[in-house]
């Protein structure tokens, strides 16, 4: 149990991103194929290769968190004393959560009227309620991420490579 | 105004910059009274669209060719040409640069594969650390101007522009630009000796002479460079694929070839590469999640069209608000990344020159151009920050190295906004546009 929650832990994002994105890729790949050598695309690649890299993206941003890769100007955080700097970055983690934390709330007021009135996708007849999820669902990543970092420092076990 | 205090104030205080974006579209969606749905949607179909997914091949790419020994093929084949030239290296470099330009899209993977070979060669054949840094970094933003270019694909998402067009747009700039950076090391190599070189001598690989069989030989040896080359560019013009598409080819195409031809790769070298695309991917693209919000704020605020009357108050010269345009670029990406800088950029400005009779085509020639530049600029020059890694040299050093082929892509930049034809010729050509 506890090998699988350190598993889950370390590899889960970089386990299911790297297959959505390899999925994602290949089907391009495929549909190329497919279009110059048999004449006729698979109508349904698109779409699906569309909805895959969505999640890459919002599965790839709280995969960064760990690299710690996100894009930031740090130039002005890096002038303050030590002190300062740590404040500053304590503050804009709290930010940083909060931002996230609203997406969530908003995406779940309007999740109901989605459910009612979105419909489902042009092709693959996927409910398009199930699909918007990914962006709440990549904002909870993300924050779980961030908190986790804290938990980790004030309990003072070191990340394990 | 208040918009752009918010954004400055986050930026500034090290917050990542798709939660600036965002964030700052949150509060005045609120405070102006818009639906905040807006945001969650914008979060969504900012990203849903098909050909981001090439930016992501091209990223995988630049990643495959280092690991399948394509790169290092075709450094190996330009040194071999060049070798008669009498500042070898510094011109090798940025010729290299260039080609590997024809496959990748992306400044800073530019420098760090080219320059990864190409620094300590020069550093040991007795270029100074900061010249040699100098050289790779300015070279490797070339990446972004040459076809296929990650930045040109951005705009011409944001943009609406056809985005085979735009790679065509940038062909002859960019052969312009590597011609001008090559003179420029020259002449620094020439003129300023104890800038560029150490005093010692430069010691010249020796290869026999090039008789056409070695010719055929060398080019032979770099054929599976050669051949990516076509098949993506080649494949785009010739209407087989779409930019996505070919990204995707390619990926495929140096697979195989890493596995099977050279096998200098491994399966795990494989999932290596996935992985590293897809931290990239996700660091990178959610800042198009965000900077679509944002954009959707200018929009319902009004803010081109303020910001468009205020600039067309202050002269009435096309090329005069080009030059202003371009000067403000410039800052900002001296501390912007690329892409953020396109993202917000480009809604605000496209509706203030294309009533002045500008193209947006070139105007994204333009853009480009501008970005190389701040990939050379701290407090944000990505490419600075790879150069200065592997030269071994502080970004202080290399940022003041770096000043004299700033000062020729400044000059290039000119040139272009007062010579659209440089841009447009070929698109033209091709599109009758």
């Amino acid at each position: 149990m506890r090998r699988a929650l350190k598993f889950i832990d370390e590899r889960f994002e970089e386990i299911i991103g790297v297959i959505m994105l390899a999925t994602c890729l290949t089907l391009i790949f495929i549909g190329v194929v497919m279009r110059l050598i048999f004449k006729s695309g698979l109508p349904w690649q698109e779409e699906l290769s569309r909805i895959l890299y969505v999640l890459v993206v919002y599965v790839g941003a709280s995969y960064g968190m760990k690299s710690e890769d996100h894009i930031r100007i740090t130039f002005v955080r890096d002038m303050l004393p030590p002190l300062g700097r740590k404040i500053m970055e304590v503050l804009t983690d709290i930010i940083w959560i909060a931002f996230n934390v609203i997406i969530v709330v908003i995406s779940f007021q309007v999740y109901p009227k989605l459910q009612r009135f979105i419909g489902e996708s042009a092709i693959l007849e996927i409910p398009l309620h199930y699909i918007f999820l990914t962006v709440p669902i990549g904002c909870l990543l993300i924050t779980l991420r961030l908190v986790q970092g804290y938990i980790r420092k004030y309990t003072g076990r070191k990340k394990e490579a | 105004m208040w918009i752009a205090i918010v954004l400055v104030v986050l930026l500034l205080t090290g917050l990542p910059i798709y939660v600036c974006l965002g964030l700052t579209a949150l509060i005045f969606f609120y405070t102006g009274g818009t639906v905040l749905h807006t945001m969650v949607s914008s979060l969504y179909y900012g990203v849903d669209q098909y050909p981001l997914i090439a930016v992501t091949g091209f990223l995988m790419v630049a990643s495959l060719f280092e690991q399948a020994g394509i790169t290092e093929a075709l450094v190996t084949m330009v040194k071999r040409f060049m070798a008669s030239f009498k500042s070898g290296l510094a011109v090798i470099t940025i010729v290299s640069c260039a080609i590997f330009a024809a496959v990748t899209g992306s400044g800073p993977a530019t420098v760090a594969t080219i320059g990864g070979l190409m620094i300590p060669a020069m550093i040991q054949a007795g270029y100074t650390r900061k010249f040699a840094g100098a050289v790779a970094s300015s070279g490797g933003a070339l990446g972004i101007l040459i076809p296929p270019s990650n930045p040109f694909l951005m705009y011409g998402i944001i943009a609406s522009q056809s985005i085979a067009a735009l790679f065509l747009a940038g062909v002859i700039p960019g052969l312009i630009m590597a011609a001008a950076l090559s003179a420029t090391s020259a002449l620094l190599l020439k003129r300023f000796p104890k800038y560029a070189s150490t005093g010692q001598e430069e010691k010249k690989e020796v290869y026999g002479k090039m008789t056409m069989r070695v010719a055929v030989k060398t080019i032979w040896d770099g054929k599976w460079a050669l051949l990516a080359i076509v098949i993506l560019l080649g494949g785009i013009y010739a209407g087989f694929f779409t930019p996505v598409e070919a990204a995707e080819v390619t990926i495929f195409y140096s697979i195989v070839i890493g596995l099977f031809v050279t096998r200098k790769m491994k399966l795990a070298d494989l999932y290596t590469a996935l992985k590293n695309t897809l931290r990239l991917t996700g660091t990178l693209i959610i800042l198009v999640a965000a900077g679509f919000a944002f954009a959707r704020l200018l929009t319902v605020e009004g803010i081109p069209q303020a910001l468009g009357r205020s600039v067309a108050g202050m002269s009435t010269n096309k090329n005069v608000i080009l030059l202003i345009i371009m000067a403000f670029m410039i800052f900002i990406g001296t501390w912007a990344e690329t892409f953020s800088q396109i993202i917000v950029l480009t809604p605000i400005f496209l509706p203030v020159i294309t009533p002045l009779g500008v193209d947006p085509i070139h105007f994204g020639v333009l853009f480009v151009v501008s970005a190389q530049i701040g990939f050379l600029t701290p407090p944000f020059g990505a490419n600075l920050f790879v150069g200065m890694k592997i030269a071994g040299v502080s970004l202080e050093t290399l940022s003041k190295s770096v000043l004299p082929f700033l000062v020729t892509y400044g000059l290039v930049l000119v040139l272009l906004v007062f010579f659209p034809d440089i841009s447009l010729f070929l698109p033209r050509l091709v599109f009758g546009r």
